[in-house]
């Protein structure tokens, strides 16, 4: 095959780019960056290597590792780089990052390696607005991350992928990356704790395409995103508690979608969140995030989901929101049969005839129940529900002071008898989505808060590595409603 | 997929005063006279890209036929080849959601390719085109 064959291979305007994708094809092949793991190796310059590193050192030596069960690989004193460090490492052992600035993009494809940093503050990986992921798992199982920011990554500062059992994030920072802050997709059974996103255009957090997902986020923060949480075609053991969600486009999003496997959403449990202030017209935002700004918690197009003793205020559309996802161009219908177990072999299934399906496919929001939360201050409502009785949405118990339809606990309780909801709602819904919003702003120009200092592990230096597990799912009883901060 | 022709012919002018020298050399070097090549037949056989994903992952398709990729998730992806064959490749800002990019496949064979964004050659987003002799 020659070059230049393949340069006349296709029509005219498809040939100007064939010859165009070739050329940088070879541009990319001539700067030998066309991947994506780089591990650059100008991270540690600033790393801080004082005495103390010395005794660090030791525990890296294999004899340490015997005494231990696991080895302790210390960056930059065993190995320049994190990558390096990931790379030595077998399953079960510790590396420990000291604080520094590191230009890398880490892949790790070992089970069971835990990656702290030794202050979340200040080790800091830096993708420069060139490198795609901070840290990218991939298909390992156990992993977890701690104790670290990431910053300036095209893609996602945080990311575990393809068919993981067991992850976990604990005290995270992700500022000012081009997808997610932290973003876990066919991964289950993961822990995403004490951490903080701020800056993205899709979700600060995401949790997508696993069910059932046994998966808890909790003590998390995320603003100033296009969606502070987002999840779609999860659930099952999904809870999402204790957090803050505030400054973002929309705060809390879960929805379905036929352009990823395992649809639809189901079964996500959101309890005892702070939401708030969640119409920020100055972020970053992907299109679902235009769509949905302006609500709290908004329930689009996913099944037997619950929200319940969040506080919910300060929202230009509503509080909470049940309504249906409308997706543009699906690539497949809504699925007859839900998928059991959506971990292995979860790439949507293609149509055999495209040309059936709808320009725009509504996702139906059904069975979801939101009771016992507390809402105020919402411009067009502060319960909105656009499906209809038959969808079986119920709401009760809820302290609010405006609802669409009107009366909604009374025609939707939580006991009883559905009736029907009007169709006001679905008219507000339908001027909803034909407004134009204020577009995306560039998330590397994006003004963002300094978040200040991160609450940072405990006893990082000397904790004993924990792989990730299952997570312990919370008695979400216990969770009582937030008191609002001063 | 012509929204992008202008920008491309901007970048194409840039990357040929960069680049023709180098392409010249490549072309050269990557010539081999003993693999058969087919002719473009005017098929065109589809691959979609979703969310951290290609649909299908392995696509068998006849020499001289146009695959097309189409961007139909929400994320942007770029299409790495297997080292072995760097002759055809596609550039990330190229493939944004609603994207496509399209290549003809000549010489039969097996090209292994994987979105660097979202796995390896062999985990996360891996896919596969099996180019048959035309029957
Ligand atoms: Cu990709």
């Amino acid at each position: 095959m020659t070059y230049l064959r393949m340069l006349i291979g296709a029509g005219s305007a498809r040939r100007l780019r064939s010859i165009v994708v070739v050329l940088v094809g070879f541009a990319l092949v001539a700067s030998a960056c066309g991947g994506a793991s780089d591990s650059t190796a100008s991270g540690a310059a600033e790393a801080d290597v004082s005495a103390e590193s010395d005794a660090e050192t030791d525990t890296g030596d294999d004899d340490a590792a015997d005494d231990a069960g696991y080895a302790t690989h210390v960056v930059p004193d065993d190995f320049a780089t994190i990558q390096g460090a990931v790379d030595a490492a077998r399953p079960g052992d510790l590396i420990m990052i000291a604080p520094g600035t590191y230009s890398e993009a880490v892949d790790v494809t070992t089970d069971d390696l835990v990656i702290r940093g030794m202050d979340r503050n200040t080790v800091i990986l830096d993708g420069n607005f060139e490198l795609e992921n901070g840290i990218r798992v991939i298909g390992a199982d156990g992993v977890a991350v701690e104790n670290m920011t990431a910053i300036n990554y095209t893609k996602n500062g945080f990311f575990w992928t393809s068919d993981i059992t067991g992850y976990r994030a604990s005290y995270l920072t992700a500022i000012r990356n081009g997808d997610y802050g932290l973003y876990a997709f066919g991964a289950r059974d993961g822990l995403i704790e004490h951490s903080y996103a701020s800056g993205s255009p899709d979700a600060g957090f995401y949790i997508g395409q696993c069910y059932p997902c046994n998966a808890v986020i909790t003590d998390v923060i995320s603003e100033y995103n296009g969606l502070g949480y987002s999840g779609t075609n999860s659930g099952g053991d999904l809870y999402i508690i204790n957090s803050t969600w505030r400054f973002n486009r929309a705060g809390i999003v879960p929805n379905s979608g036929s352009y990823e496997g395992c649809a639809p959403e189901r079964e996500t449990t959101i309890v005892g969140n702070l939401v708030y202030s969640n119409s920020n017209p100055e972020t970053a935002a992907i299109d679902a995030a235009l769509l949905a700004m302006g609500n709290g918690i908004a329930l689009i197009g996913g099944i037997d989901n619950l929200a319940e003793r969040n506080r919910v205020w300060d929202h230009d559309v509503a509080g909470i929101a049940v309504a249906p996802f409308p997706e543009d161009n699906p690539i497949n219908g809504v699925p007859d049969e839900y998928p059991t177990d959506c971990l292995e072999n979860a790439i949507p299934a293609l149509p055999d005839d495209a040309a059936s399906l709808p320009g725009t496919l509504f996702w139906e929001a059904q069975t979801n129940v939101v009771r016992e939360n507390v809402i105020t201050d919402s411009r067009t409502a502060d319960l909105i529900v656009v499906q209809q009785a038959e969808h079986g949405n119920r709401f009760c118990d809820n302290d609010f002071a405006t609802s669409l339809p009107a009366d909604l606990e009374t025609l939707a309780p939580c006991e009883g008898e559905l009736q029907n909801l009007g169709g006001e709602a679905f008219v507000v819904f339908l001027g909803l989505i034909e407004e134009t919003r204020p577009p995306s702003v560039d998330y590397k120009l994006v003004e963002l808060p300094d978040p200040g200092p991160q609450p940072t592990m405990p006893d990082a230096e000397t904790a004993e590595p924990e792989p990730a597990r299952t997570p312990e799912f919370p008695d979400t009883t216990s969770i009582t409603v937030p008191d609002a901060p001063e | 997929m012509s929204e992008n022709v202008g920008g491309v012919v901007t970048v194409l002018a840039t990357i040929l005063g960069a680049l023709v020298l180098p392409a010249v050399l490549v072309g050269v070097l990557l010539t081999d006279a003993d693999l058969p090549v087919f002719a473009p037949n005017g098929q065109t056989a589809l691959v979609q890209a979703v969310d951290n994903a290609f649909a299908p992952v392995d696509a068998e398709i006849e020499a001289g036929t146009e695959l097309v990729w189409l961007n139909r998730g929400r994320n942007g992806h770029n299409i790495i080849p297997e080292d072995r064959d760097p002759a055809w490749t596609f550039e990330d800002v190229a493939f944004a959601p609603g994207d496509e990019v399209s290549y003809v496949f000549q010489t039969p064979g097996t090209y292994r390719y994987y979105c660097s964004i979202h796995g390896t050659l062999t985990a996360g987003m891996p896919g596969v085109v099996v180019v048959t002799d035309p029957s």
